[in-house]
């Protein structure tokens, strides 16, 4: 349907941003510290790995939830102009999910579907945070 | 922040307890919640459990149960939005309004078609004359499904769109087909059958089909006129209505569309010739015209609608029932009122009012004459009102059998995309609000009053001499004017979808839109036609799609936002001190740093850092789910991404969903149902407590008051006041103490300080959630308590002690009488219940 996959793509991303902004936001209330090392921080990935941050946010997002998020990353990261750029029928969805469950943009990341691109917002929040210090 | 949910259960507060805490609670709270709201904060405030979770949930990940619903609701929706592609039905409508607006000034009716130079840019082609060499590009625009009706287009365009303009030279093919008799029904069946399922509009529509015949024909008398729309069948007859028919409607009420030119003519000097072409000049004036015109009617009555232009002879299909269904049935005993029914009965247009009384009067004596109404002496009030009485009750069970109304089955077909094809179809008809208004209109079909003779002709109503089509007609028309049709459609409209689709809205159904917009495409086949792009966001934008996406992450992100601001803590104490400042819930922004909570109590001490990041660029706050315009991440889209995919979004995202994320729906929905539960229960309470905080504060009893001159020195056994930080002996215990006395408190304040080194998680937090109000402000007053040493508070030697110390002071809620944080008496607002005790206002 017409429109219908940037909607998702717009809806799904924002919930996984908006559940890490509030997360980050418990941070910036909780560790002003950690606010001046991370405004002093060349690197995103660097601090956050350091840091743990993404893990701790990782282990406050009830279990049941856990895949819906890692899950709404993913789809949302695999959609332009209006529809998949993956699909089921020539493997290109499964191959793509296979192949990024070997990778994390952090240090420690989970073998799990979703996981690159559910870390790449949490990057992508960090980053806005480190914009506003 | 600490969020460990504290160990153990407080006990039950008793029904009483529970009564007495409504009290208090003025109307204006009640109006403001709003009942159900305030039911369920009654039915569980007594649940400590349930006070203490709206403690956690206030300082707590809120915004994950939040975001745990709102994710529920995206799904929900990516998996039921598909009934809105019935507006597919649109497409190939819209392919044609599209290539209007970009050719406004052309003549319609000249073949115009689009083609792609070898530049690559979109031109205009007249490839009706053939002067003008043809392109070596597929041909094909908008007006070609208008034209694709015509069989004369056909002959011409050889059954092939691409070699069109080969084949319009074979002009031995034109002139046979013009010398062939007219059958213009091809190309306005399909649109009558639209036509007659968008009522009450159609009427609007017949106004300017009307307009539209006469401007075609205007060389031509009335007669000429009459009688070349008179063989358009099978619609001719009412063609022949509809222009005969002189509908005087406010001009404003139409969209302006501009009628084609008539072609010219050539100079064959034929009457079939000539007459083959007034027809099909009327064919596709009525074609051109009908179909923008069925998309705004269609955009007017519902925001989805239906089929696509089928094939002649072609019934309605599922979404045309759908629709109809989406309107209530007319019942006109309820919309005619017994005033009008009687002057139809008085008026002679419905039973014999003059026999009637005649019998009434009685047999007139031997000798006596008759007036001309045949009455041998005038009836009395009595006698009028007694037959007016009887014939009204009749025809209210007359309106009652047309409600029921269900005719003998009969089968139609009907496009069945489970299929793919179109099937026979049993069914019946039932006289509905469509009919019944037109009907009011004075226009019907055949299949209307057939229906109506049917009833007419039954024993129990001939008495109405309802069973003839002009008496039928004369009736309902009379009628009508009892009824404001808008209205009606208006009123028998159910309540218009929510963000999330209507819920009669079955899976089936959207299954079935599915297969339709896949064969769409496929008849489209955008990838080789030639076509030029067209812009998705040009077509949402054009069928309102775009607004209902953007209405749809509003409403998605609606109770984030406020989420959002209650962790923010909005609305502030200081700002908004009173009821009123927070009627309606959640109030305005006023546009401070003073509207939230967080900041008044330094939570956040950068002003950068609140600023951009917890208000988003605020204050207010910015957020941008409220103004999101879906199609601005559109652009550069086209028709031709999307369409002849092999594989349906819907399918390739139940594919990552079940199979590469394996993820449990049921288990999910079960986890989320309970959490709406849950939070639901939450929200309302933190809505309670943020009025309960202000609700005392114009004019009811002072918590703060009770005890206003409370001084407590914890001191050991001997007597001897502590220092902070000593252990304390054994103390004596009182079980029950009523809780309104010093000897409570006091009681109170050495168990805290007791348990508060050794506290586990939530201990203390559980204690203060057991608090009475009075007590728990005399806590937050932040008093000395050691007689012995540094002046300190039971606060300030909780916060150097336990872990858990936010969990504690969030049990307390010191704010509720005025309290900063952490600040005793500093900063406190004069109208609060603390400012007051600061006044010595008690």
């Amino acid at each position: 349907m017409l429109g219908k996959a940037e909607y998702l793509k717009y809806v799904l991303k924002s919930v996984c941003e908006e559940r890490i902004r509030f997360f980050l936001s418990e941070k910036a209330i909780s560790e002003p510290k950690s606010l001046e090392v991370l405004k002093n921080s060349s690197s995103i990935i660097a601090f956050l790995n350091g840091n743990n941050w993404y893990s701790e946010f990782i282990s406050r997002i009830p279990t049941e939830y856990e895949p819906l998020y890692r899950f709404a990353a993913f789809v949302s990261d695999n959609m332009n102009k209006d529809k998949f750029i993956i699909k089921k029928i020539d493997g290109t969805a499964l191959a793509h999910a296979t192949n990024f469950i070997e990778k994390g943009k952090l240090d420690k990341f989970q073998k799990a579907h979703g996981e690159w691109h559910l870390q790449s917002i949490f990057i992508d929040q960090t980053q806005n945070l480190k914009d506003s210090l | 922040m600490a969020q460990e949910k504290p160990a153990g259960t407080a006990q039950e507060q008793s029904n009483d307890q529970i009564l007495d805490k409504t009290k208090g609670i003025g109307a204006d709270v009640y109006d403001i919640l709003g009942k159900e709201l305030l039911d369920q904060y009654l039915k569980e405030i007594g649940d400590a459990e349930g006070f203490l979770e709206t403690l956690k949930a206030v300082a707590a990940p809120a915004v994950e149960k939040s975001i745990g619903i709102a994710l529920n609701q995206a799904l929900t929706f990516a998996y039921t939005l598909g009934d809105l592609s019935s507006v597919s039905g649109f497409l190939s409508s819209l392919l044609k309004e599209i290539n209007e607006v970009k050719n406004p000034n052309e003549p319609s009716c000249r073949i115009l078609s689009t083609a792609i130079d070898s530049k690559g840019n979109v031109v205009a082609v007249d490839v009706s004359d053939t002067t003008v060499p043809p392109i070596d590009v597929g041909v094909f625009d908008g007006v070609v499904p208008c034209l694709e009706k015509s069989p004369l287009y056909q002959a011409a365009a050889g059954g092939s769109n691409d070699n069109a303009l080969e084949v319009i030279k074979s002009i031995f093919n034109v002139i046979a087909e013009l010398n062939k008799p007219a059958d213009p029904a091809e190309c306005i069946n399909p649109y009558f059958d639209q036509f007659f399922n968008l009522i009450p509009l159609q009427f609007i529509i017949a106004k300017v089909l009307r307009d539209a015949i006469k401007s075609a024909l205007e060389g031509l008398t009335e007669q000429e006129i009459e009688e070349t729309i008179r063989n358009v069948e099978p619609c001719g007859a009412e063609l022949t209505k509809i222009y005969k028919n002189n509908l005087d409607l406010p001009e404003i009420m139409f969209p302006l569309f501009k009628l084609p030119a008539l072609p010219t003519i050539p100079n064959i000097n034929l009457y079939t010739v000539l007459n083959k072409l007034i027809v099909e000049a009327v064919c596709y004036t009525i074609c051109t015209i009908l179909t923008p015109l069925i998309i705004w009617t269609s955009k007017k009555m519902n925001d989805f609608l239906n089929e696509f232009l089928t094939d002649k002879g072609i019934g309605a299909g599922s979404y045309t029932e759908f629709l109809d269904k989406s309107l209530g049935k007319l019942n006109l005993n309820k919309e005619i009122s017994d005033t009008i029914i009687a002057q139809a009965i008085i008026q002679k247009k419905v039973g014999d009012y003059n026999t009637d009384l005649i019998k009434e009067i009685g047999p007139a004596p031997i000798g006596s004459k008759v007036d001309r109404n045949g009455y041998w002496k005038a009836p009395t009030t009595v006698q009028q009102n007694k037959v007016l009485e009887e014939n009204i009750l009749l025809i209210r069970k007359y309106f009652k059998e047309i409600y029921d109304y269900k005719s003998e089955p009969f089968t139609k077909k009907v496009y069945s995309p489970s299929e793919k094809k179109y099937v026979d179809k049993e069914s019946v008809r039932e006289l509905g609000t469509k009919e019944l208004i037109f009907l009011t209109f004075g226009e019907f079909n055949c299949f209307t009053i057939n229906d109506l003779i049917v009833i007419g002709d039954k024993s129990e109503f001939k008495k109405l001499r309802l069973n003839e089509e002009k008496r039928i007609v004369d009736f309902f028309k009379f009628i009508g004017s009892d009824i404001d049709p808008i209205q009606t459609i208006t009123d028998l409209k159910k309540e218009a979808c929510p963000p999330e689709p209507c819920e009669e809205v079955e899976q089936k159904t959207i299954e079935e839109v599915q297969n339709r917009m896949s064969e769409l495409c496929k008849v489209l086949d955008l990838r080789k036609s030639g076509l030029p792009p067209l812009p998705i966001n040009e077509i949402l934008k054009a069928v309102g799609l775009s607004d209902l996406f953007n209405q749809g992450i509003k409403e998605q992100f609606k109770q984030l936002k406020t989420e959002q601001l209650l962790y923010l803590g909005f609305p502030s104490f200081i700002e908004y001190p009173t009821i009123e400042n927070i009627s309606p819930f959640l109030p305005q922004e006023k546009g401070s740093y003073n509207d939230y909570g967080m900041w008044v109590e330094q939570k956040v001490k950068d002003p950068k850092l609140f600023r951009f990041f917890f208000l988003r660029g605020g204050p207010p706050l910015i957020w941008r789910y409220d103004n999101v315009n879906i199609n601005n991440n559109l652009a550069g889209s086209t028709l031709e991404d999307v369409c002849g995919e092999d594989e349906t979004l819907l399918e390739t995202f139940i594919y990552i969903f079940n199979d590469i994320f394996k993820i449990d729906i049921n288990t999910v929905n079960k986890s989320l149902e309970k959490s709406k539960e849950t939070y639901t229960e939450s929200f309302s309470k933190r809505v309670q407590v943020e009025f309960d905080k202000r609700k005392n504060t114009t004019g009811q009893e002072n918590p703060c008051c009770k005890f206003k001159d409370t001084v407590i020195i914890l001191k050991d056994e001997d007597g001897e006041p502590i220092v902070s930080g000593d252990g304390l002996d054994d103390f004596p215990i009182i079980s029950n103490p009523d809780p309104n006395t010093v000897k409570a408190l006091t009681q109170i304040v050495y168990t805290i300080y007791d348990a508060a080194e050794g506290a586990g998680s939530g201990d203390l937090a559980t204690l203060a959630d057991n608090l009475t109000r009075e007590q728990r402000c005399w806590i937050c007053r932040q008093e000395n308590i050691f007689g012995a040493g540094d002046p300190e508070s039971l606060i300030s030697f909780i916060s150097g002690e336990y872990s858990d110390f936010d969990l504690f002071m969030n049990a307390l809620n010191c704010q509720e009488f005025g309290f900063p944080y952490e600040g005793g008496f500093t900063n406190v607002p004069p109208d609060s219940f603390a400012g007051r005790l600061k006044d010595k206002k008690c």
